[in-house]
């Protein structure tokens, strides 16, 4: 029995034509893949320049931070401290005592409060006690000036984060935190976080007086965020109306820390 | 042993004792593709046994077939970290199952096992090449520093992928390659068959050295001890 030609070359043309292919796909994955590894290592350098830029405004805020700490808070209460102690006149021992024991009071009280100071220069405050402790630590401060009572929620669902996210997490925090204390005549902020397998949310609500998100007129503080977003792979919504507080929702791949290990 | 086996056992072995050199750097995916050439090493001869004394070795394919797709289901689970997300893991598993099934179903209930796998053969080949497709979009996604030509996952990849894409396309064509076979055994000097036994061969040559590759490229694994010593 001999076979049909045509029937014997049909298969062997798909064949050549089929290998031909192949090889062509391998090709130019190859090629796909070097360009990608060029994007990727530009992206890369773009993000530790970022890194850097970020951890230099970190400082430059936590000497902000410290400064109006030390005139707003310390420096009051060593007012009061001098003011208690000028109150003592050696005249009614009862009275001078009670006075003497204020005072005491005071300086313990300012002694937590230069420990606190001191906890927030330490360079390396986010490696070592982690985003959520980091902002805890912070609100806590926020909250002991009185104009605002910011609070973290879900916290315990915080994955364990890569520690360069960490940085660009937490100067974003700073910076709402910021525009929060600045403009928004809030009186009570709340940071939710939220995490499943596969995302982290955080979402950062205040009560304030709002804005019109749908202007597409933007400050530094709020191109700053989104820029920081950019660079983590992040995808940032931001809610507001005017007197109904604002929503800055953030949500971050999970994996992305493995990115930023790459 | 004709050169069409040669090329298919140098490989198989030259990968096998590339693996045993390098056994204890091997991860979890690639001890388990070693697993699966020291099969292939038994399997040869026993096959070979087969159709020496029964004339019909093509139980085999059926057995391979189905150990081909566990392994290499593995080796993917374990190599792409997107199946470690328990959404994806779960759609991984069940669709492997459902393979598998299909694959038992087909041999055990529907043809003999003494006639040639090639329905199993075909899903087990479109499986993996979509598997394989998933893998290059997934290194395009997340491309390292490290030279492609270091990656193992690459060399593995393109060997899985190059060895099913063109036994997927034998299969698709078999009904049309069937009467070239047949004559083939009628008329020993037809050389159409040949050119499809060549692709194959090439087809199990890319893979089996790109295995052999892969595992020359892993590194010694650092102990805690030699860490401790370093520092």
């Amino acid at each position: 029995m001999l076979v049909n030609e045509q029937n014997v070359m049909l298969p062997v043309i798909a064949g050549s034509i089929f290998s031909v292919l192949l090889v062509l796909f391998v090709i130019y994955f190859i090629v796909l893949y070097r360009k990608k590894q060029v994007e990727f290592e530009w992206e890369r350098e773009q993000f530790k320049q970022q890194l850097l830029i970020t951890e230099n405004e970190i400082k430059e805020q936590t000497l902000k931070n410290v400064a109006r700490e030390l005139h707003d808070n310390l420096g009051q209460v060593a007012s009061l401290l001098k003011i208690n102690l000028g109150l003592i006149k050696f005249e009614n021992q009862e009275n001078d005592l009670q006075k003497i024991n204020d005072s005491k009071g005071i300086v313990q009280q300012m002694i937590l409060d230069i420990k606190a100071l001191s906890s927030s220069l330490n360079g390396r405050k986010l490696q070592v006690n982690g985003l959520a402790n980091t902002l805890k630590e912070d609100f806590e401060r926020v909250n002991h000036l009185g104009h605002l009572d910011v609070e973290l929620i879900g916290d315990d669902k915080l994955p364990k984060l890569n520690a360069e996210i960490q940085v660009f997490l937490y100067r974003i925090f700073q910076e709402i935190t910021n525009n929060i204390l600045q403009h928004s005549q809030a009186t009570s902020a709340k940071l939710i976080i939220d995490s499943d397998e596969e995302f982290t949310i955080f979402e950062f609500v205040d009560n304030g007086i709002g804005f019109d998100a749908s202007t597409n007129v933007e400050g530094n503080g709020m191109s700053n965020i989104r820029d920081r977003c950019k660079i983590i792979k992040a995808e940032l919504i931001v809610d507001s109306k005017p007197d109904q507080g604002t929503s800055f929702k953030i949500k971050i791949k999970n994996n992305a820390n493995r990115e930023a290990e790459n | 042993m004709d050169v069409l086996d040669v090329l298919y056992v140098g490989p198989v072995l030259f990968s096998f004792v590339s693996g045993l050199v390098k056994i204890k750097a091997l991860k979890t995916p690639y001890f388990l593709l070693w697993i699966l050439l020291l099969y292939l090493l038994f399997e040869y001869p026993f096959s070979r046994y087969l159709a020496f004394k029964y004339h019909n070795n093509l139980i085999m394919s059926h057995i391979n077939t189905v150990l081909m797709m566990v392994i290499y289901s593995g080796y993917y689970y374990y190599e792409l970290k997107i199946f470690q997300i328990k959404k994806w893991k779960w759609i991984f598993v069940i669709s492997v199952l459902l393979v598998l099934v299909s694959q038992l179903f087909h041999s055990l209930f529907i043809v003999s096992l003494w006639s040639f796998a090639s329905f199993s053969i075909m899903l087990e080949c479109f499986y993996m090449v979509f598997l394989a497709m998933i893998t290059f979009v997934y290194m395009l996604n997340k491309p390292m520093q490290l030279s492609l030509y270091k990656q193992p996952l690459f060399w593995v990849n393109m060997g899985s992928f190059i060895y099913h894409a063109i036994n997927f396309f034998y299969f698709t064509f078999f009904s049309s390659i069937l009467p070239i076979l047949i004559e083939n055994i009628e008329n020993q000097q037809n050389q159409q068959f040949n050119y499809f036994e060549t692709l194959l061969t090439i087809s199990n040559f890319l893979m089996y050295s790109f295995i052999g590759i892969s595992f020359l490229l892993h590194k010694p694994k650092i102990s805690q001890k030699n860490v401790a010593n370093v520092s």
